[in-house]
């Protein structure tokens, strides 16, 4: 009865009803988004790397060798020489390493020169190693490798050929347009900076750059010959994989004490946990302002039920006349409330979820984060129980004063 | 008449007392005077009476008193044998909604329910005389036939219908849980003449049918006619007599 009456009577105020159900949808759905994007950015985020036991890079702070080396944002301040890079490499705790030689683009992709060793070592996700979609690893200098989104975004099949601009703009003037790399593999989705990554051989990038001085073509165009020595003179940073964990902590401090130059070694998962601590700070930020958004929304619920109360004062006499007790009143206003709340969480979470899903793509190739628009996890449960008790708190003073009046 | 589920029937009183007032004396919580002081009123089961009241008589405290909806400053309301004056919240409640049909001078119904539900909730207040689902139905049709209301007024919102209508609906509502005691406050006050005599006379036959207790309120004394008992209100209520509470 109690359920039925309330029904109804929210029936007879559609309008209202309506516009409350959508003010309150609205910040239900800010506030799920953010906790579901958030839950799942932690996820992808702390997958973008695994497996590797240190990175390695010109001395700088440990965010940003981070960031370049992994993440793809912004620069080296310095390189590595690689007289450096095979001295170190050719320690004895040593299992693999993968140099990484970043600074050019493709249409502002960024490229990433490597070698074959990063297909085998390189690892995602809980210790995923890549895998080809199509076509198969660079073997030759003039090879290229895409991420998933770049050749689906720039439309691109393995046979097709592309010309690396210099430099990371994605207008770029100079381009390295006399030697043109050739695609012969794509690789599956990672959800991870790898999707928008070309990766070609270091020997390519060096061979595009001979004759190139301070980012001006000086080679008068000519194609680099066979037996030319193609080895770079310096590396951006990379990776280390060791024979076991336990020399960690003796290696990074070999190569924090380089003498010929200075050099920086951290741990990935040190890193991504500082930078996520970062993260965190503006992703409390936004929960607050969601949480206190949807708490303005509630209030607006329990200013709308107080408005309402004169109106009623009617319909609340009529139903003392007939034996309801006070308190079925009370419960009559808070029913109607918590109705009204239900029905915005529903409409929240199924807009949400068409929204992500709708999305899904545009988030994988703008921002590199997949995110299942499946909404419905225990992580938004807890705020979801939350917003029912506020509405439940809130709605007591209406509810109450109907209550005082009726006695 | 058989008073069926109360738990305490007045045995020793030979006919019962529909109403019996002791010393009622009635103040508002935030109101310094006493709007309602009675020493002593009486009225006999069955009977219908008329009770003249001008506005700031204490009418409506009266019957908010005999409904149980107030409870006296001091002394006792015994409705049907019964002390509700000195029943618990609740028992009141329960005890209004089983026992005693309330007609208002108007807003009656609640707008956003049909017809049918507005009689429903009153049986489904009342508890254990409730009854459900089709028998609920056969027994609405029935009041809505003998109150002359088309039976396609079962689904009707309420707001759609005439005032006369709305009050014929009300009627029906304080007749379905068969009440012992029919409390009207000014019903007739928003009728024109014709309606108003129409109206009276169904509400009349009725309570008798039901053999309910009719307590009948106005201001206006041309109804009295209607009625073999009169109660002049300001004559019964010594706080009006003197003059304490002004309209």
């Amino acid at each position: 009865m109690l359920h039925s009456l309330a029904w109804k009577s929210l029936l007879a105020r559609k309008v209202t009803v309506c516009l409350t159900v959508i003010s309150i949808s609205i910040s239900i759905l800010v506030l799920l988004a953010i906790q579901h994007i958030r839950i799942d950015a932690k996820t992808n985020f702390t997958n973008t790397v695994s497996g590797v036991d240190l990175i390695v890079g010109a001395r700088t702070g440990q965010l940003n060798l981070l960031l370049y080396s992994v993440f793809r944002i912004g620069n080296a301040t310095n390189n590595i020489s690689w007289d450096s890079y095979i001295k170190l490499s050719e320690q004895k705790q040593v299992a693999w390493t993968i140099p990484l030689s970043l600074g050019d683009s493709h249409k502002g992709f960024r490229v990433l020169g490597t070698t074959e060793a990063y297909f085998e070592h390189f690892q995602y996700a809980n210790q995923r190693p890549l895998a080809l979609s199509q076509g198969r690893a660079f073997a030759n200098t003039f090879e290229a490798v895409l991420g998933r989104d770049v050749a689906r975004r720039l439309g691109y099949k393995v046979g097709d050929s592309i010309i690396l601009a210099h430099g990371i703009g994605s207008k770029s003037f100079s381009q390295h347009k006399h030697n043109p790399f050739t695609i012969v593999g794509i690789l599956t989705p990672t959800g991870t900076p790898i999707d928008q990554t070309v990766h070609v051989r270091l020997d390519g990038l060096e061979a595009i750059h001979k004759g190139w001085q301070s980012g001006v073509d000086l080679s008068q165009h000519r194609k680099p010959l066979s037996n030319q020595d193609l080895t770079p003179s310096s590396i951006t940073a990379f990776m280390v994989g060791l024979n076991t964990k336990l020399a960690t902590f003796t290696f990074q401090r070999k190569v924090n004490q380089f003498n010929s130059e200075p050099l920086l070694a951290i741990l990935p998962g040190i890193a991504l946990s500082e930078l996520w601590r970062m993260m965190a700070m503006f992703e409390k930020v936004l929960m607050m302002i969601s949480w206190l958004v949807l708490l303005a929304a509630l209030i607006g619920l329990s200013t709308m039920m107080l408005a309402a109360m004169r109106e009623r004062r009617h319909e609340f006499m009529v139903l003392r006349a007939i034996g309801a007790r006070p308190l079925f009143i009370f419960l009559l206003v808070q029913v109607e409330a918590l109705l009204i709340v239900v029905f915005s969480i529903a409409a929240a979470v199924l807009a949400l979820s068409a929204g992500l899903w709708l999305s899904q793509e545009l988030l994988m190739s703008t921002f590199g984060v997949s995110v299942s628009p499946w909404t419905l996890s225990k992580d938004v449960l807890m705020p979801i129980g939350l917003t029912l008790l506020i509405t439940i708190v809130t709605s007591v003073l209406p509810a109450g004063l109907a209550y005082r009046d009726s006695r | 008449m058989p008073v069926s589920t109360t738990t305490t029937t007045n045995a020793n009183a030979a006919p019962t007392l529909g109403v019996d007032l002791q010393g009622v004396k009635f103040k508002y919580r935030n109101s310094q005077q006493m709007t309602l002081n009675i020493t002593e009123w009486q009225l006999a089961s069955k009977e219908s009476v008329f009770i003249y009241g001008p506005s700031g008589s204490g009418k409506s405290t009266l019957l908010g008193l005999l409904a149980g909806l107030l409870v006296p400053t001091s002394g006792s309301v015994k409705v049907l044998g019964q002390a509700i004056s000195h029943f618990k919240g609740a028992q009141r409640d329960r005890f209004r909604s089983q026992h005693i049909g309330v007609i208002f001078q108007q807003f009656n119904l609640i707008p956003w329910l049909s017809v049918q539900d507005n009689i429903a909730a009153a049986s489904y207040f009342s508890g254990a005389k409730g009854l459900s689902g089709e028998g609920l139905i056969q027994r609405v049709a029935e009041l809505l036939q003998r109150l002359g209301l088309p039976l396609n007024f079962m689904g009707r919102k309420t707001d759609n219908l005439s005032i006369g209508q709305q009050q014929r609906v009300a009627i029906a509502r304080a007749l379905i849980n068969k009440p012992d005691l029919i409390i009207a406050d000014e019903p007739t006050s928003a009728l024109d003449a014709q309606a108003r005599d129409d109206f009276i006379k169904l509400l009349l036959e009725c309570a008798a049918e039901y053999s309910s207790t009719l307590i009948f309120v106005s201001h206006d004394k041309t109804l009295a006619k209607h009625f073999n008992q009169v109660v002049d209100l300001q004559a019964l209520n010594l706080a009006a007599k003197e003059g304490g509470h002004a309209a």
